[in-house]
């Protein structure tokens, strides 16, 4: 989705055009989805809450100022309701994970926890600090800036993440 | 080159899968909703967690308490309409909306 692309939708939609919303809806959706998975582990939360955001930003988007900034607005937006969600269902315990998910990230001779219980063990900060730095490759001051935290705070987190899911899931390449 | 760790490969796999969800149906649903002007879990009490539900309840009414206090201690300290204090050899003085004096003697006063 390129950024002028983006804008122009933005725009259209701001001025009420729900196709256009609609269209903003679709080029989102899949990271949307990812990033909300990685911070509540479960698929259906995850797909709730991309959903309720979604919503939410078509009555807020006509306050928002530069539509270049969509996607990080909307990824700042998921961000504070995942990790409001997951504080609050603690997710730090056993999370409800499909069996079937468990056989595709777990092949044969892998050690037995699997990802999600894996990422379970982690604060919701520290899962979005891993999937924003880690997996999405965002800096150290763009992640502060999504999660309105402080760099070194973002350090801290990255680091105790690290720590234990090399314990669970293996360190060896 | 040294490859990537383990744990980082796993996760990445796991984060990788699409969405159950498909954006064409995302899309649909989240204009629905959009239609129906669903609202309800936007609301104030939607967004707070019970534990702020709660703080928020204490506060408003520590405010309300504080107010009846407050109206109360101030009620209290407004001289009342004092009854004439009746004694004998006393001229009241009254001063009337139209400007004129009243001069009342004491036994005018307690009739």
């Amino acid at each position: 989705m390129t950024e002028a692309t983006t804008s122009e939708l933005v725009r259209r939609a701001q001025a009420g055009d729900q196709e256009a919303f609609g269209q903003l809806c679709v080029n989102s959706w899949p990271g949307l989805v990812a990033l909300a998975r990685g911070v509540l582990i479960d698929e259906g939360n995850a797909e709730d809450a991309a959903q309720d955001i979604l919503v939410h930003a078509w009555k807020k988007l006509p306050a928002l100022r530069d539509p270049a900034a969509f996607s990080s607005w909307l990824k700042k937006s998921l961000l504070r309701e995942c990790i409001r969600r997951a504080q609050r269902s603690r997710l730090r315990s056993t999370p409800t994970v499909d069996p079937a998910e468990i056989e595709v990230s777990d092949p044969p001779n892998q050690p037995s926890v699997d990802v999600p219980r894996a990422l379970a063990g982690l604060s919701p900060r520290q899962r979005a600090v891993v999937f924003l730095g880690d997996i999405q490759g965002l800096d150290d001051r763009e992640i502060a800036g999504l999660l309105n935290i402080r760099q070194p705070t973002v350090r801290v987190h990255r680091q105790r993440a690290r720590d234990r899911l090399r314990k669970l899931l293996g360190d060896t390449p | 080159m040294k490859g990537k760790p383990q744990w980082k490969e796993r996760v990445e796999a796991w984060s990788e899968r699409p969405p159950r969800l498909a954006p064409e149906d995302a899309r649909r649903r989240i204009l629905g909703r959009i239609e129906i002007g669903q609202s309800s879990r936007w609301t104030l009490t939607r967004w707070m967690a019970p534990g702020r539900q709660v703080f928020a309840l204490a506060l408003a009414t520590a405010a309300a308490a504080v107010l009846a206090i407050a109206l109360y201690f101030s009620a209290e300290s407004r001289p009342e309409s004092s009854p004439v204090d009746i004694a004998h050899n006393t001229t009241l003085v009254l001063e009337l909306p139209s400007g004129s004096t009243l001069y009342l003697t004491t036994q005018e006063a307690s009739r």
